[in-house]
């Protein structure tokens, strides 16, 4: 590879395509100016920017900061963005493929709506379909892992079935036979493919508008009576819902699918109940395994549903004729979760005892594109619509539903039925007109009811629509008989009309010519045998009246609903065999379509990403050099003997478990709340010095023990504080918010977590590595990116680990900074102005972090590694003093040269608002080593009047200036680049070494 | 026969180890590592026992030399011999013997898995190169 493989994008971006190599999911970035462009070439970084663009779930682009250099896994100076809700799994595991298809060809996707093939293209990435898991025996549902289109001619095979389906494709287009898999030009007319009869609604893209706000919901809240008088409940179910990104709930939220299909069943046979006013409760009544569908549909908004309870129950039903009693086991979930509860009845969904109230089908739902409104149909219907069934061997009762309500509510109950009527006609299912389920009362718990109901029209065409587009949800028993009905009534329709077409055929044919015989043969074919024609013309009465019930013209040779289920369903799930009637090559000149697909739902930490939760801290003092040069060495020293390196020498401290736990899931907020530091440390660092996802658990014994005598030790390698002096303001506005002022002297402080984060890492590697080949089958370029899904268990274990090791690299970094003020003060006196944390920064982390991303709000984890986050100017999650003009961005160069202060900057989005971190390594420890001695870079820093204390010399070398880039040229790229905006420069007076 | 060489890697240490045996490979590689940790040693005698299960070979060096790193630092230590009771290519048990250590004169943060390679040559010998984190 070489420059001309990159694309300019500016004079300080640029880009690697993602055709460059074919694992690539997104194309590389880098941020360098041309020059610092040939020295990448010299190490393995671009290769492993590129190795980075290969991770399942990565979002738009793998970005290279300009102090890139060559790491291990990814490069240093690495940022990365992952989708965690739902992603793509990595290609090479085992996955259903479908070869190249016509572009108008439809694709079931999930929420059972279909596209065509040619539309699936410009949005593969964000949909999922629906595929037949034939190991499991289920229909599922996964993401698409890569399409592709290519040009075809001259011909393309066109098949029809028996039943009316047709499909185009391409000579090795795999489809499923009773003999196995087969390619396209291996079938023959007589053939039996598999078909799922189910055809769904066309997707369309929802609206961006909003159904429910904030104001809206705390409205209705307020109106049910719940408001912040009983402590905070409000607030509480505000924040549970906004979290889980449900309110503001739009028609294009993610969760409104769920949200429309629990809506439908609640409508049936579910409940809503407020316990005192105050605790929400869902109940759901059910099969097993339909319950367990709603579960995961619960687990899908963010909520725990129950285990499922079984009970018995006795019921009373009085009649006409009789009083029937008998008894069921009835199955049923709940949850208990007052937010969900408050966002459903919100939303318009009945409470309480459903028969007992007045309500409507929600205004809004009128308003959704054709397949959401199908969600709540369908469950609703799952729920309380009939199960198709015959009445006699080919004829099927009208499919029909009934809503029962106490008396004096008949007339809700007709504008409710109403309601449902409209919807149906939107489908073009047609119904009838709404009538009293005479002699019939219930007698349940709640008291006698009436009840009314609507049946489907049976005629078959409008049940076929019915059952092919609109179906049942949590319903799978009656899904299926759905599909089978459907199959079946096609194949009905198809043969009454070829035997109308044909008896009207042959009866003016009769008349005018006579002979039977003759005529006859010219007619008689697989649907039409002669004795029907027989029948036509010589009019047998058993055939010829049209009877009540049944089509005569099917009573010939035609198999009952029940013997057509056993010879042409396929398993239990709604598929059948359809036979091939025709298949004929066509002339097509023009683009097919392929896709694979992986019925796995992954996304991932890579965990190769975190090495150490290394940062900076930067402390401002009121001084300026002219006061501090008389008492610098003096200042150095007792820095450096307050500030133990943790390696053996200085002060040597030992925590017991609890207080690492405590630190772990503290970080520096705990130790700021033991003394050990001001308030405004805590505001003015990273996340307040505390992720609050942090799980001690999560921590192995073998990482506390490693950090338990290291906390607010510095550490070793590039790790180091200075002493520095502000020599340069850039930018007059910032610097006045930030506090800094020329020739102030600040301190900074550059270092992690230490052993901690290193055996955090260390271990999760460990677990993640089998995990990812056997369990998850995940391939990825190189061990290092050792990674399991994002939401498994196991991967949000680790997320808490490492936010535990961040946590640790705060706290670290705030005991130094306590460490640095005790030097100071006995230094300085007590007449010392306090040293002010201006703010704290991480190099390495994983940071969950939401963007707007082809137009949808998505949760990504950022994980950078080597580089740091420069939030914008009103980012929330900045201090409030730096708000309006940005976060504090730290840069330390390499010892004993120029540091950095910057501002984050809008035009950051594109990179989530990350920029470099450091200056970069240009040379190995050994090179610099080999080019200069520790005691040449002491004297030639001396020389320059900066003050060196180490230990020892031998470090010294390693971290020589020369094994460095230039910062100054990494610092101008992300000013020009406008990831973050220069403020200030700084310089060191002093340089203090961990060693 | 040489024991280890330390070659060229940009921010890090990188080691080649070599042995007649799988043993002897696992011995160097904790050679090589100890002796760039620079321990100070103490002169008193100790012995810890080390037993891990992994996935396959690399792994199995690569996880070693973590819990031998873990041990080194938690508790002021360094091994110069190792006796192994077990070694397969998933399975480990030895025992280490060394010396208590006044201070390390450098900080090796992780053993990691990158560019890792374990074989055995034609000449029925063993290499390893490993990558660790400094």
């Amino acid at each position: 590879m070489d420059k001309k493989d990159f694309k300019k994008i500016n004079d300080y971006l640029w880009e690697i395509p993602k055709s460059f190599r074919s694992d690539m999911r997104v194309p590389a970035r880098i941020y360098a100016s041309e020059k610092m462009l040939d020295d990448i070439f010299r190490d393995k970084s671009i290769e492993q920017i590129i190795n980075v663009s290969t991770l399942p779930g990565i979002q738009k682009y793998a970005l290279a900061m300009p102090d890139m250099h060559e790491g291990y896994a990814s490069c240093i100076g690495g940022v990365a963005a992952i989708r965690t809700s739902d992603g793509i799994i990595s290609p090479g595991m085992q996955g259903y493929d479908i070869n190249c298809l016509a572009p108008d060809s439809k694709v079931l996707l999930e929420n059972s709506c279909y596209t065509t093939i040619k539309k699936l293209e410009r949005a593969w990435q964000e949909q999922r379909i629906n595929f037949f898991d034939f190991k499991k025996g289920k229909l599922k549902n996964a993401n698409l892992v890569s399409f592709l289109k290519r040009y075809n001619n001259p011909t393309i095979y066109k098949i029809a079935t028996r039943s009316g389906q047709v499909i185009e494709a391409t000579s090795d287009h795999p489809i499923q036979t009773k003999e196995g898999m087969k390619e396209v030009k291996l079938l023959r007319e007589g053939d039996f493919v598999l078909i799922y009869p189910f055809r769904g609604v066309k997707y369309e893209i929802p609206m961006t508008k909003t159904i429910l706000t904030e104001e809206k919901f705390k409205n209705i809240l307020k109106k049910l009576g719940k408001d912040n008088s009983q402590g905070h409940a409000v607030s509480q179910i505000l924040n549970q819902l906004k979290s889980r990104n449900l309110l503001p709930l739009r028609f294009n939220s993610p969760a409104l699918p769920v949200i429309l299909k629990i809506m439908g069943f609640i409508f049936g046979d579910g409940m809503i109940t407020f316990i005192n006013q105050k605790k929400g409760v869902l109940h759901f009544y059910a099969r097993t395994e339909d319950l367990q569908e709603i579960q995961k549909d619960i687990a899908k908004l963010g909520f725990s549903p129950s285990k499922i309870y079984s009970r018995l129950r006795h019921h009373s039903i009085t009649t006409f004729y009789k009083n029937y009693r008998f008894s069921t086991t009835e199955h049923s979930i709940k949850n208990g979760s007052s937010a969900l509860a408050a966002l459903l009845a919100a939303l318009g969904t009945p409470y309480g005892v459903k028969s007992h109230q007045s309500y409507r089908v929600p205004k809004w739902i009128f308003d959704c594109p054709l397949w959401q409104k199908r969600l709540f149909l369908a469950s609703f219907f799952g729920a309380e619509l009939s199960t198709p069934s015959t009445l006699n061997k080919y004829n099927f009762y009208a499919l029909q539903f009934s809503v029962q309500k106490k008396d004096g509510l008949e007339d809700n109950v007709k504008l409710l039925l109403n309601d449902f009527k409209k919807l149906l006609r939107d489908f073009n299912v047609q119904t009838s007109h709404i009538q009293e389920v005479s002699g019939y009362r219930y007698s349940g718990k709640q008291g006698k009811t009436r009840g009314f109901r609507i049946q489907i029209k049976e005629n078959a065409e409008n049940s076929i629509k019915f059952f092919e587009t609109i179906g049942y949800e949590y319903n799978l028993k009656k899904q299926k008989e759905a599909c089978l009905a459907a199959h079946y009534l096609r194949l009905k329709l198809k043969i009454v009309q070829a035997r109308t077409k044909a008896r009207k055929t042959v009866q003016s044919l009769y008349q005018r010519k006579g002979d039977f015989k003759k005529i006859s043969e010219n007619l008689i074919d697989e649907y039409v045998p002669e004795q029907f024609l027989y029948h036509s013309i010589f009019k047998d009465n058993r055939w010829s009246l049209e009877s009540r019930r049944g089509d005569p013209r099917i009573a010939f040779d035609f198999p009952s609903f029940k013997e057509f289920k056993k010879s042409s369903a396929f398993r239990d799930n709604g598929l059948v065999w359809d036979k091939i009637e025709r298949i004929k090559k066509i002339p097509y000149a023009d683009f097919v379509y392929d896709f694979t697909i992986n019925n796995n739902n992954h996304n991932f930490i890579a965990n190769g990403f975190v090495v150490s939760n290394c940062g900076m801290k930067l402390l401002k003092s009121e001084y300026s050099e002219n006061e501090i040069k008389p008492h610098l060495d003096k200042l150095a020293t007792e820095v450096q003997k307050e500030v133990p390196s943790g390696l053996g020498r200085g002060r040597q401290i030992k925590l017991s478990t609890q207080e690492i736990d405590k630190i772990l899931e503290g970080g520096a907020k705990f130790l700021v709340k033991r003394g050990y530091g001001e308030k405004e440390d805590i505001e003015n660092c990273e996340s307040n010095g505390r992720l609050e996802w942090a799980d001690a658990s999560a921590v192995s014994s073998h990482a506390k023990n490693r950090g338990r005598d290291q906390v607010g030790t510095l550490g070793s390698g590039n790790h180091f504080m200075e002493v520095q002096k502000v020599v340069e303001i850039f930018n007059e506005r910032a610097s006045k918010i930030f506090g800094l002022f020329k020739d102030q002297i600040v301190i900074m402080i550059h270092c992690g977590s230490r052993g901690l984060g290193h055996q955090v890492c260390t271990d999760y590697l460990r677990e993640f590595i089998p995990l990812m080949l056997n369990k998850y089958k995940i391939k990825i370029p190189d061990r290092e990116f050792a990674c399991v899904p994002f939401n498994s268990p196991e991967g949000q274990r680790a997320l808490a680990a490492s936010a535990a090791a961040a946590n640790y690299a705060w706290a670290n970094r705030q005991m130094i900074a306590h460490f640095v003020r005790k030097a100071w003060e006995s230094v300085l006196g007590e007449k010392t102005s306090p040293l002010i944390a201006l703010y704290d920064v991480a190099h390495n982390i994983i940071k969950k972090e939401k963007y707007l991303i082809d137009g949808k709000e998505t949760e990504v984890a950022v994980h950078r590694k080597g580089a740091t986050r420069a939030f914008p100017p009103l980012h929330p999650e900045i201090p409030e003093k730096y708000r309006e003009v940005g976060q504090p961005v730290l840069i330390p160069g390499s010892m004993g040269t120029a540091s950095y202060i910057l501002v984050g900057q809008k035009e950051g989005e594109t990179a989530f608002y990350s920029t470099c971190h450091g200056a970069g390594r240009t040379m190995s420890r050994h090179e610099a080593m080999r080019r200069v001695s520790g005691q040449e870079v002491i004297r030639e820093l001396a020389s320059k009047g900066i003050i060196v204390k180490c230990w020892s010399s031998r470090g010294i070398a390693e971290e020589a200036p020369i094994a460095y880039k230039n910062i100054h040229d990494v610092v101008e790229v992300v000013h020009n680049a406008g990831l973050s905006k220069k403020v200030a420069k700084l310089v060191p007076l002093a340089v203090i070494k961990g060693e | 026969m040489e024991k280890y060489q330390i070659l060229e890697h940009k921010a890090d240490l990188k080691i080649r180890a070599f042995g007649r045996t799988k043993e002897e490979l696992f011995l160097n590689t904790m050679l090589g590592m100890a002796e760039s940790l620079k321990p100070e040693i103490k002169k008193e005698t100790i012995e810890r026992e080390i037993k891990i299960k992994s996935l396959d070979l690399p792994t199995l060096l690569v996880d070693f030399l973590s819990e031998v790193l873990y041990l080194n630092q938690t508790n002021k230590e360094i091994y110069f011999e190792a006796v192994f009771k077990k070694l397969t290519d998933n399975e480990i048990e030895t025992e280490l013997i060394g010396e208590k250590v006044e201070r390390f004169g450098e900080d090796i943060k992780a053993v990691t898995y990158h560019d890792l390679e374990v074989k055995k040559k034609d000449d029925g010998t063993w290499e390893a190169i490993i990558l660790f984190d400094v």
